[in-house]
């Protein structure tokens, strides 16, 4: 089992506007990208357990081009209201860099 | 048709060397983006302009001089970040301030992007504002306490600005990619490209290696378009510009317009020279209505903060139970003066066991605590503020030997008072008629007397 964000060369989190969290994961290379997408590591039951988030609204895009999984979903609290800790959302990915990936 | 984005957003700066490269060939507009709601709820509502103004005039000085000297418009979009009404004020009078320390000339159009909030109460009443989300829910009594609502308008204000002559096109909340593709969308090209390589050079070298708020030059032509940074030490390469739209967007193959959708899920990619990329096969869906998304803040309270640290374990141990007693503590004390509604208590606590992680090893922790309190009042933030701290700072905790004081304050006062919160109160696409309910363009020209 390997942690992703030692599998990944960028594993980041930002706003997609004030009311969305995007997480980018890219591979340097398409091999490592394409066996972390067969893993099925990522998927929108596992992201909304992690972010706690309905599963209907977790996006994820894979973006074979870039060697990208690209995971998009609501935030828990709009950017910047008074309970919010990331005005930014530039360290909220976390959770998604610890998972554990069994590759084949 | 070439068209240059002098960098990421005005007031980053960018290189000189670079941008007189570029313009050693002929171009056809120089723009830049001026604006995000990145930084918060805090610009919008306070009507505060984001960047120094002196980085800010650098900036418009620099790229005003050149397009004037070349004959091509210099349009900016989301003047002063927020793109309210202070805020393009803000950026018109240092425009002004330029043109008379120049001695220049010009035709300027401004942009106004404020939306009437009668208009939007009868737009809520029609059905015609459509949520994103339940995140935020948009009431005619929000409206109406909203400090202000801006419309991110598309390409259609930029065009009628640069048909009618515009030297300079100031522009208040704009979609970043409309300042670059309203002029070759107006002169026939296809909009799936013009808004794909709007969409890349807002964001300025970005689309480089190495990255940087910097200088970018785009050509486009009737089947593709070419990419390349103005500095030399940067390369346009395949994988940045791919890469470049997953960057700040839910999805990386379609961006968002006014009137469609530009589709890049069939978009090539092609290395050209080893400085430059070409893109084509980007295209556009047109959408059957025509969509403004408008920002809304308002103000929700005043904030007081106090910060401090502790390295010590058994308070560090107890952490959870401290807050929960401090929070209980205030709520009984400020009774009969203040009301439970009139106040939020946050403690943030940094560093321990957060984000997921399996193991900390308390005893060796160290926190550092945020306490945090908003309320109807900056005299109600303050009371309260000061009994959370008063508590925190005191509690005597089990096993306590450290009794002198829990927190590490490193300031003096240690109660920071941080002015007016406010909150985005609208976030949501309204359905237009016609797009020219969502702007208001203004001529001037500047200069006319001397």
């Amino acid at each position: 089992m390997t942690r992703l964000a030692d599998l990944a060369a960028v594993l980041r989190s930002k706003n997609a506007g004030p009311l969305t969290l995007t997480i980018d994961i890219i591979f340097d290379d398409r091999n490592r990208y394409d066996r972390v997408v067969r893993s099925g590591v990522i998927n929108a039951r596992r992201i909304s357990a992690l972010y706690d988030v309905e599963e209907d609204d977790v996006l994820i895009t894979e973006y074979a081009i870039v060697n990208a999984i690209k995971i998009s979903f609501p935030r828990k609290f709009v950017s910047g209201s008074v309970l919010d800790d990331d005005v930014y959302g530039c360290q909220q990915h976390r959770p998604v860099a610890d998972l554990k990936v069994e590759l084949a | 048709m070439r068209i240059v984005s002098l960098t990421g957003a005005l007031g980053y700066g960018f290189s000189l060397e670079a941008l007189n490269r570029v313009l050693e060939d002929d171009v056809d507009l120089i723009g830049v983006d001026g604006g995000s709601t990145d930084p918060g709820p805090h610009y919008l509502g306070g009507g505060k302009v984001g960047f120094t103004r002196e980085s800010l005039k650098r900036d418009l000085e620099v790229g005003i001089l050149a397009a004037l000297e070349k004959k091509v418009p210099f349009v900016l979009g989301s003047a002063g970040l927020a793109g309210g009404q202070p805020h393009l004020e803000f950026i018109t009078a240092l425009v002004d301030e330029i043109a008379e320390e120049q001695d220049l000339k010009f035709k300027l159009a401004l942009i106004h992007t404020e939306l009437d909030k009668d208009y939007l109460k009868s737009k809520l009443r029609n059905g015609q504002v459509v949520p994103f989300s339940d995140q935020i829910e948009l009431t005619e009594e929000r409206i109406d306490r909203s400090v202000r609502i801006v419309g991110q308008i598309g390409i259609e204000p930029f065009i009628e600005a640069l048909d009618a002559g515009a030297q300079v096109i100031l522009a208040g909340r704009a979609c970043d990619t409309a300042i670059f593709a309203a002029l070759p969308i107006s002169k026939g090209y296809p909009p799936g490209l013009a808004f794909h390589m709007a969409k890349i050079i807002e964001c300025g070298a970005m689309c480089a290696y190495p990255s940087g708020v910097d200088v970018v030059v785009a050509e486009i032509f009737d089947d593709h378009f070419t990419l390349e940074p103005g500095g030399l030490e940067r390369k346009c390469t395949v994988e940045r510009v791919a890469g470049h739209t997953l960057y700040e967007q839910a999805s990386p193959i379609h961006i968002y317009e006014p009137h469609g959708v530009a589709d890049l899920s069939e978009s090539r990619y092609e290395q050209l020279t080893d400085r430059s990329v070409k893109v084509s096969n980007s295209r556009f869906l047109p959408a059957e209505s025509k969509t403004i998304k408008i920002e809304g803040a308002e103000q929700v309270g005043f904030r007081t903060i106090c910060i401090g640290g502790s390295n010590e374990p058994l308070f560090v141990e107890q952490l959870a139970e401290i807050v929960a007693d401090t929070k209980r503590f205030v709520a009984e004390q400020v009774q009969g003066n203040v009301a439970p509604d009139d106040y939020t208590l946050n403690v943030r606590v940094y560093g321990g066991a957060v984000n997921g992680a399996e193991h900390v090893d308390l005893a060796s922790a160290q926190v550092g605590i945020v306490i945090d309190v908003v309320g109807t009042t900056q005299a109600i933030a303050d009371y309260v503020l000061a009994t959370a701290r008063g508590r925190m700072m005191h509690f005597d905790y089990a096993g306590r030997k450290s009794t002198a004081g829990n927190l590490a304050c490193p300031y003096s006062p240690s109660d920071l008072p941080l002015g007016p919160v406010y909150e985005f109160s609208a976030y949501h696409l309204v359905t237009v008629d016609d797009f020219s309910e969502a702007y208001r363009i203004e001529y001037r020209t500047v200069g006319a007397l001397k």
